[in-house]
C-alpha cells in the first residue's frame, strides 16, 4: 500500500512538473472561461427574448376579444432550462414561441431569416469541452506513461524494487488521472462561478445535483479516454508511435464514427423522406374521395333519389368508409415511424462504437436537453392543447346556443349585431397559462443508466487489457 | 542539394511508421465522406424527382379539365407547390443546404413543423457535425499535417541528422525549403490521391454530371483544400522550428490546434452575436402591428370628424404607415447584416473558418444560401400574387355571372417558378477570393516566420 502510493506521488509529481500539465491548466481555464462567459450573455439575452415575448403573446391574445377568434390558438413559449448554458442540446435556439392549436396541432415556426454563420459552427459547450478537447488532452497525459519510462529507463529502476506490476499500472493510473482532472475540475469550477454570478441565472437544487452528475459523467468518460491511452502506451514500445496510434484511434473516434452513423445506417435502412410519406397518404384521401363520390352517385342511381344521406344504412357505409380510410393513413404513419425508429436504433448503436456518443447523450439527457425531454414537451403542450380546446369550447358555449336559437327552419342564420356585440367583448384574462416542468433529475438517470453502464465496462475493458500488456511488457 | 534534401524528406517520411496509418486513415476518412456524402446526395436528388413529378402529373391533371370554368375554380383552390434542386457540389461541403425546406408552397408563406416531425426523426443526424469532404479537410487534415511536420526540425535535431546536414555547404534556406517541400509532398500525394479515388466513385455512380462548371468548382475545392493543409503545414513547421523538443513539439501543435480549430471558429458567431445584438423577428413584427393599429385609429378618428371621410388625409396616413413599417425593416435588415458580418470576420481569426467560408461558397452552400432562398421565395410568391390577378382578369362578363371563354387559357410554362439565384463560378471565385487570399497570408507569414526563427536555430 505504500508503494502503491509512492507510485502515484511520483507519477502526479512527474506530470505536475511536465510541460502538458501547464498547457492542459491554460486551455481547460481559457475555453471554460470563455464558453461560460460567451453562452451565460447568451442565455441572459434569451431570458429577456423569453420575457418580451411572452407579454407580446398574452397582450396579444388579450386584446382579441372576439369570441370566434379562440379558433385561430394560442402562442406559447419554451421555458428555459438554465441548463442549457451547460449543454445546447438538441434544440439549436433557446427561445421558441410555439403555435398551439385546439385537436392536438402544434405548428413549431423555422425561420430562415437568422444568422446562417451560427447554423456552420457547433457550439462550444460543456459537451464539446469534455467529449472533444479534453478527450485530446487525456491522451496527451497518458500517451507516454509506458512507453516513455521504458524509453527514458525509469520504468526498469521502478521495477528493480519489490513491486507488483499491479500496483505500478494502478499506482500510474491514479497519479496521472488525478493530474488530469485536476485542472478540469478546478476551471470548470471557476466557470461556474461565474455562471453563477449572472443575476439571470437561479439554481435550484435538482440543477446543482443535475451538474454534479453531470461532471461525474465527464469524470467516467475522461478516464475511459485516458485508460485508452494506457492500453496503447503498454502495446508500443516509442511515444512517437503511442501518440500517433492514439491520435488516429481519436480521429476515427471521436471525429469520425459518431458522425458517420447515422449515414451509414440510413444508407442500410433508408428511410422515405416526411414529404413523401405525406404525399402517400393525401393520395389515399384523394382515392378515398372518389370512391365515396362514386358511392353516392350509385346509390342516388339506385334508389333514384337526390338525397341519399337520409339513409341510416347509408350513413354507416359512409362512416365505416371514412374509418378504413383513417385506418390506411395510420398504417402508413406507423410504418414510418416505425422505419425511423429502427433507423434511429441502429444509428445509435452503431455510433455508440464510439464513447462519445454515449457521454453525448448521456450529458444532453442529464441536461434535460435531450429526446426524452423533447418528447415530454411535446406531451406537454399536446396536453396543454386539451385544455385549451376545453376552455375555448367553454367560452364559445353560450355563442353557440344563440347561432343555433337564431338559425331558423331552412338553415339560414339570422343574428342582429347589437346582440351579438355581447360575443366581441368576452373577457380572455382567465385563459389558461401553459405549465411545463423539466423531468425531475431521478427520472433523467434512469434514462442513462445503460450509457453509464457502456462507458464502465469500456473503462474495465480498457484498463484490463492495459494490464494484460502490461504483464508481458519488455522493460528493457 | 536542393533536391536531395527534397528527396530525403519525402523517403525518410515514406518509410515512416506514420506515414502508412496516416495513409490508410485518410484513404478511409475521404472515401467513406464521398461515398456517404454521394449517396446521401443521391437519396435527395431521387425524392427530388419523385416530388417533382408528382407536382408535374397534378399540373398535367389540371391542363387535362376541359370545362374552362371548372378548370378556373379549381386551380384557384390548388396550392402550387415548388422544388428546391438539391446542389451538386453540396456532396462535397453540405453547408447550410440541409437545413432549407425542399418544398415551398405558393399560399402559406410561413414554414411550420409539427410535433411529428420534431419526435418522428433520426437525432443523431442533429447531433453531430456532417461528415463531408470539407469536415474531414477542416478538421482531420488539419491535424493530420501537424502530425506528419512537427518533428521535422526538432526531430532531426534530437537525432544529430540535422547537424550532420549542416555541416554540408548548404544555406539554411535551402534546407528548410527542402523540408517544406517535401514534406508537404509526402502529405499531399496521399491525399490528391485520395480525392482522386473518391472522384472516380462519384463519377461512376453518376452523382455529378462532369459538365464544365461543376468540374471546376470541384477542382477548386481541391486546390483551396491544399492550400488550407498547406497553411497547418507550415504552422507546423513554425513550431517544430520554435522548439528543441518533439514532445514540447506535439503539445504546443495540439495546443494551437485546439485553440484555432474547436474554440475560436466555435465561439465566434455567438460572441459576435452578442456583440452586435439584434431584436427578434416577433419583436419586429409586433411594432409593425403597432403601427397599423395607429394608423387604424387614425383613420377612425377621420370618420367621425367627417362624415364622408378625407380622401387626401387617409392616403397621407397609410403613406406614413408604410413608410414607418419599411424604415423598421430596413433597421432590422441592416442590424442583420452587420451582425452577419461580424460573426463572419471574428471567425476568420481562425483559418479554419476562412476555408469553411470559401469552400461552401464555392460549392454554393455558404452563408448566402439563407438570403437567395428567402430572395426567390419573396419573388415566388410576388410571381404567384402576379398570376392569380391574371387570372381574375381573364374573366369576362356574361349572364351568368363571370365566365372564361378561352378554353386554353392556362398554360403551366407560365406559372411562376422557384429559381434560386445560382452565382457563377466567376462571382464565387470572387467572392471566396478574400479568404483564399487570407489562407495565403497565413501560409507565407508562417513561411517567413519560421525561416527567420530558423536561421538562428542552434542544432547542436
Amino acid at each position: 500500500m505504500a508503494m502503491l502510493l509512492h507510485i502515484i506521488r511520483k507519477e502526479l509529481l512527474d506530470q505536475l512538473m511536465s510541460l502538458r500539465f501547464a498547457i492542459a491548466c491554460v486551455v481547460c481555464l481559457l475555453v471554460f472561461l470563455l464558453s461560460s462567459i460567451v453562452l451565460t450573455r447568451d442565455y441572459r439575452e434569451a431570458t429577456s427574448t423569453y420575457n418580451m415575448n411572452r407579454v407580446m403573446h398574452r397582450n396579444a391574445l388579450q386584446q382579441q376579444t372576439e369570441v370566434w377568434s379562440l379558433f385561430q390558438g394560442v402562442m406559447v413559449d419554451r421555458p428555459l432550462n438554465v441548463m442549457n448554458i451547460l449543454v445546447r442540446g438538441l434544440t439549436p435556439e433557446l427561445t421558441e414561441s410555439i403555435k398551439v392549436q385546439a385537436g392536438n396541432r402544434l405548428d413549431f415556426p423555422e425561420s430562415f431569416e437568422q444568422n446562417p454563420v451560427i447554423a456552420l459552427f457547433p457550439a462550444v459547450d460543456f459537451v464539446f469541452i469534455v467529449g472533444i478537447i479534453m478527450s485530446l488532452l487525456a491522451l496527451a497525459f497518458s500517451y507516454d506513461s509506458m512507453s516513455g519510462e521504458r524509453e527514458s529507463g525509469v520504468l526498469k529502476l521502478l521495477m528493480s524494487y519489490s513491486v507488483a506490476r499491479d500496483r505500478v499500472l494502478l499506482g500510474k493510473w491514479i497519479g496521472g488521472y488525478l493530474a488530469l482532472t485536476a485542472p478540469f475540475v478546478t476551471s470548470f469550477a471557476a466557470g461556474l462561478l461565474v455562471v453563477v454570478m449572472f443575476p439571470e441565472v437561479s439554481a435550484t437544487a435538482d440543477n446543482a445535483l443535475a451538474i454534479f452528475a453531470l461532471l461525474c459523467l465527464a469524470l467516467l468518460y475522461l478516464a475511459v479516454i485516458y485508460s485508452l491511452g494506457m492500453f496503447v502506451s503498454a502495446r508500443t514500445r516509442v511515444p512517437s508511435t503511442s501518440i500517433t496510434v492514439l491520435l488516429l484511434i481519436w480521429v476515427a473516434f471521436i471525429l469520425a464514427i459518431p458522425n458517420m452513423a447515422p449515414y451509414m445506417s440510413a444508407q442500410l435502412l433508408p428511410v422515405p423522406s416526411r414529404e413523401s410519406v405525406d404525399r402517400e397518404k393525401a393520395g389515399i384521401r384523394q382515392e378515398m374521395a372518389a370512391k365515396q363520390q362514386r358511392i353516392i352517385r350509385e346509390e342516388q342511381e339506385r334508389t333514384g333519389r337526390e338525397d341519399v344521406w337520409q339513409d341510416e344504412d347509408f350513413q354507416a357505409r359512409m362512416r365505416a368508409l371514412g374509418e378504413e380510410m383513417q385506418q390506411i393513413e395510420q398504417k402508413v404513419e406507423e410504418g414510418y415511424l416505425t422505419k425511423i425508429q429502427d433507423q434511429t436504433r441502429w444509428s445509435g448503436i452503431v455510433a455508440r462504437i464510439s464513447p462519445l456518443t454515449s457521454f453525448n447523450l448521456a450529458a444532453f439527457d442529464l441536461a434535460a436537453a435531450g429526446i426524452a425531454q423533447e418528447a415530454r414537451f411535446v406531451d406537454a403542450l399536446k396536453a396543454y392543447s386539451q385544455t385549451w380546446q376545453t376552455y375555448s369550447e367553454e367560452k364559445q358555449k353560450a355563442w353557440r346556443e344563440y347561432m343555433e336559437r337564431q338559425r331558423s327552419a331552412d338553415g339560414s342564420v339570422s343574428f342582429n349585431s347589437e346582440e351579438m356585440e355581447q360575443f366581441r367583448r368576452v373577457d380572455l384574462t382567465d385563459y389558461p397559462r401553459f405549465e411545463f416542468s423539466h423531468m425531475p433529475l431521478l427520472d433523467r438517470l434512469s434514462e442513462i443508466y445503460l450509457d453509464i453502464l457502456l462507458l464502465a465496462v469500456w473503462n474495465i475493458l480498457f484498463f484490463m487489457l492495459a494490464y494484460l500488456s502490461f504483464l508481458r511488457y519488455d522493460i528493457q | 542539394m536542393f533536391f536531395l534534401t527534397v528527396g530525403k524528406e519525402i523517403v525518410h517520411n515514406i518509410l515512416s511508421f506514420r506515414f502508412v496509418v496516416t495513409y490508410a486513415l485518410l484513404f478511409c476518412l475521404i472515401l467513406m465522406a464521398m461515398f456517404l456524402m454521394t449517396n446521401d446526395y443521391q437519396r435527395r436528388l431521387q425524392e427530388y424527382a419523385t416530388a417533382d413529378s408528382k407536382v408535374r402529373e397534378s399540373l398535367t391533371e389540371l391542363v387535362k379539365i376541359e370545362d374552362p370554368n371548372e378548370q378556373f375554380q379549381r386551380i384557384q383552390q390548388t396550392d402550387f407547390s415548388a422544388l428546391r434542386q438539391p446542389s451538386p457540389l453540396s456532396l462535397l461541403a453540405l453547408g447550410l443546404e440541409g437545413s432549407l425546406p425542399t418544398q415551398v408552397s405558393s399560399q402559406s408563406r410561413f414554414f411550420v413543423s409539427s410535433s411529428g416531425d420534431r419526435l418522428g426523426k433520426n437525432v443523431l443526424f442533429d447531433i453531430f457535425q456532417t461528415p463531408d469532404f470539407v469536415y474531414v479537410v477542416n478538421v482531420v487534415m488539419s491535424l493530420l499535417a501537424l502530425l506528419f511536420v512537427f518533428d521535422s526540425v526538432c526531430g532531426e535535431k534530437e537525432q544529430g541528422t540535422l547537424k550532420l546536414l549542416l555541416s554540408n555547404s548548404v544555406p539554411r534556406d535551402s534546407v528548410l525549403l527542402g523540408k517544406w517541400v517535401g514534406g508537404f509532398f509526402s502529405v499531399a500525394a496521399p491525399f490528391t490521391v485520395a480525392v482522386f479515388g473518391g472522384f472516380t466513385y462519384i463519377y461512376v455512380s453518376g452523382a455529378m454530371e462532369m459538365q464544365g462548371e461543376d468540374m471546376a468548382r470541384f477542382g477548386l475545392i481541391f486546390l483551396l483544400s491544399l492550400l488550407y493543409i498547406s497553411t497547418f503545414f507550415t504552422l507546423g513547421l513554425m513550431i517544430s522550428t520554435l522548439t528543441h523538443r518533439s514532445s514540447t513539439a506535439l503539445l504546443v501543435s495540439l495546443l494551437v490546434w485546439i485553440c484555432w480549430i474547436l474554440v475560436v471558429p466555435n465561439l465566434a458567431p455567438i460572441a459576435a452575436r452578442l456583440a452586435a445584438p439584434v431584436p427578434g423577428r416577433q419583436v419586429i413584427e409586433a411594432e409593425k402591428q403597432a403601427i397599423d393599429r395607429e394608423s387604424q385609429l387614425l383613420m377612425a378618428g377621420i370618420g367621425k370628424r367627417k362624415v364622408y371621410g378625407d380622401q387626401q388625409e387617409s392616403e397621407r396616413i397609410q403613406k406614413d404607415g408604410e413608410k414607418k413599417k419599411r424604415k423598421l425593416e430596413e433597421f432590422y435588415q441592416d442590424k442583420m447584416s452587420r451582425q452577419i458580418a461580424y460573426s463572419k470576420n471574428l471567425a476568420r481569426l481562425s483559418p479554419s473558418a476562412s476555408y469553411l467560408f470559401a469552400a461552401t461558397r464555392l460549392a454554393g452552400t455558404g452563408p448566402n444560401l439563407f438570403d437567395y432562398f428567402q430572395k426567390a421565395l419573396e419573388r415566388f410568391h410576388q410571381g404567384h400574387e402576379e398570376f392569380r390577378q391574371s387570372m381574375w382578369s381573364m374573366r369576362e362578363w356574361s349572364e351568368s355571372g363571370p365566365q372564361i371563354k378561352d378554353p386554353d387559357w392556362f398554360a403551366p410554362e407560365n406559372l411562376p417558378r422557384f429559381d434560386m439565384f445560382a452565382e457563377s463560378l466567376t462571382d464565387s471565385f470572387d467572392a471566396a477570393l478574400f479568404d483564399i487570399l487570407l489562407l495565403a497570408v497565413f501560409n507565407v507569414l508562417f513561411f517567413m516566420l519560421s525561416y527567420t526563427i530558423f536561421l538562428r536555430y542552434d542544432v547542436t
